[in-house]
């Protein structure tokens, strides 16, 4: 999936020519500063924002998961997985491996953070999207359920490998999901990498020397 | 919890009634002159009678009441089409607005004399209530579809939802308290007017004329009792939109 992209707001110009070209079949993991066009590559890609040049590639399923999970609040957790299209045989099986399976006839209301933004995680998967979009989707959690979602997205992950961007500012989770690492700097890529890993996610907190460098090369030092 | 709710309300709406009640009592010891305030058990013994003896009294309000149900159903209908196609196409909210703020300007009674001149006493309560129920429904129902959470739509484009879905899933549950409300307040606003033009046409079968003769004949204990019938249609209206408004929101809480 590639694209030459130009997009810019009444006030701001975000991406001149930003040309891209994302791995089919592996995540991509984007850090930037805020207001450097994160989630409106994400938005791009999901085709909610309007912009100039092209795409190619770009597979026409796409699940999104959204930093703020976006259930609608009358229907329950089964109802708002079946109503982004799941298929509902597997419905069971997606919230069980993710912990949701006695939540499945409660409504969002009665759900906390981390339990929404699982919900939302099941229903991206459950829409055997092609193209994955993640816009900061474990931020606002505390570190233990942070490492815990990002085991149980890797699992459904594994499944079917569909083409991913996670957005984050956490360069732990980059390291720790993405196989390639980009850094977004004036609307351009900024810095690269592709962590090694022989497994995903890699263990929280492990230490490369590959990260590191990247780290200091990061901050310019 | 609900249930407990319920009765508190109820207990204030008593009280509320018991206050006007009250003044009612005030006013007809004070005045003292029966034609001016008549007794308030007069009232309500000429109600009681109207209600259970009076056949002429029935078939009067159900005229009146289909009045207001054709002017509710038409204004509802036309509200929804242009608030849907002003929503998909704002074009159509801008060649709307001026032709909403005529309508809720234009002074119904010298509206109603002219369509009198173009129909007769029986539609030109009708069209008169349209015409000010319309504007009000059209307000209610395209603030109720623009104030339906703007990511959940963006949430329903990305995962490709189909329109049909959308509407019964998300955009009809949504606006639906605020239908409800907008529902039940215009009803009780409808015979408000659809009475009011009865009255200035003469309206035959109609409670309008019933009211205009109790008060022609000088009997108002009657003509009291029947504002009470209309005042009561309204009130009846607006708790019923309320509790179905509130039974919509209590889902998913």
């Amino acid at each position: 999936m590639k694209g030459l992209i130009n997009k810019s707001y009444e006030t701001k110009r975000v991406f001149t020519d930003f040309a891209f070209a994302f791995p089919d079949g592996e995540i991509t993991c984007v850090l930037g500063a805020s207001g450097v066009g994160k989630t409106t590559l994400l938005n791009i890609l999901a085709r909610l924002t309007e912009f100039d040049g092209e795409l190619s590639g770009v597979p026409a399923k796409v699940g999104y998961v959204f930093q703020d999970p976006r259930l609608i609040p009358h229907l329950t957790v089964e109802e708002n997985l079946l109503y982004a299209g799941a298929n509902p045989e597997k419905v069971d099986t997606v919230l069980e491996k993710l912990g949701l399976s006695a939540y499945k006839n409660k409504y969002p209301s009665k759900l906390s953070g981390g339990e929404k933004q699982r919900v939302n995680l099941a229903r991206a998967f459950l829409s055997d999207a092609e193209l994955l979009l993640l816009d900061e989707p474990f931020a606002a959690l505390d570190t233990a359920l942070k490492i815990r979602l990002w085991k149980e997205f890797a699992l459904l992950w594994e499944e079917k490998r569909p083409t991913t961007v996670l957005v984050t500012h956490d360069l732990e989770e980059a390291w720790a999901l993405g196989h390639t690492v980009l850094v977004l700097k004036d609307g351009k890529i900024g810095y690269s990498a592709r962590p090694k890993r022989t497994e995903l996610p890699l263990p929280y907190g492990a230490q490369s020397a590959e990260k590191s460098a990247f780290l200091r090369e990061i901050l310019g030092e | 919890m609900f249930k407990r709710a319920i009765w508190k309300n109820l207990a204030l709406t008593a009280i509320g009634i018991g206050l006007l009640v009250c003044v009612w009592v005030v006013a007809w010891v004070a005045v003292g002159n029966e034609y001016v305030v008549p007794a308030f058990s007069d009232c309500v013994k000429k109600l009681a009678k109207l209600l259970f003896t009076d056949a002429g009294f029935w078939r009067a309000f159900l005229h009146t009441f289909l009045r207001v149900l054709q002017a509710f159903v038409w204004s509802v209908a036309l509200a929804m089409l242009v608030a849907t196609l002003g929503y998909v196409f704002p074009a159509v909210e801008r060649v709307f607005a001026p032709v909403v703020v005529f309508l809720r300007s234009a002074p119904v009674m010298a509206v109603l004399l002219i369509i009198l001149v173009w129909t007769n006493a029986g539609v030109a309560p009708v069209i008169v209530a349209f015409l000010s129920l319309f504007p009000t429904l059209y307000a209610g129902v395209f603030g109720a579809i623009s104030a339906v959470d703007k990511e959940l739509v963006e949430m329903s484009r990305v995962y490709n939802v189909p329109v049909r879905k959308r509407i019964a899933k998300l955009y009809l549950p949504t606006i639906a308290p605020f239908f409800a409300r907008e529902a039940g307040a215009a009803l009780g606003f409808g015979i408000k007017l659809v009475v009011s033009a009865e009255i200035l046409v003469r309206t035959r079968a109609s409670l309008g004329i019933l009211m205009q003769d109790a008060q022609i004949f000088g009997e108002m204990p009657t003509l009291f009792a029947l504002v009470i019938v209309a005042c009561a249609f309204g009130f009846l209206c607006d708790c019923l939109g309320g509790g179905v408004a509130r039974l919509f929101e209590r889902r998913g809480k």
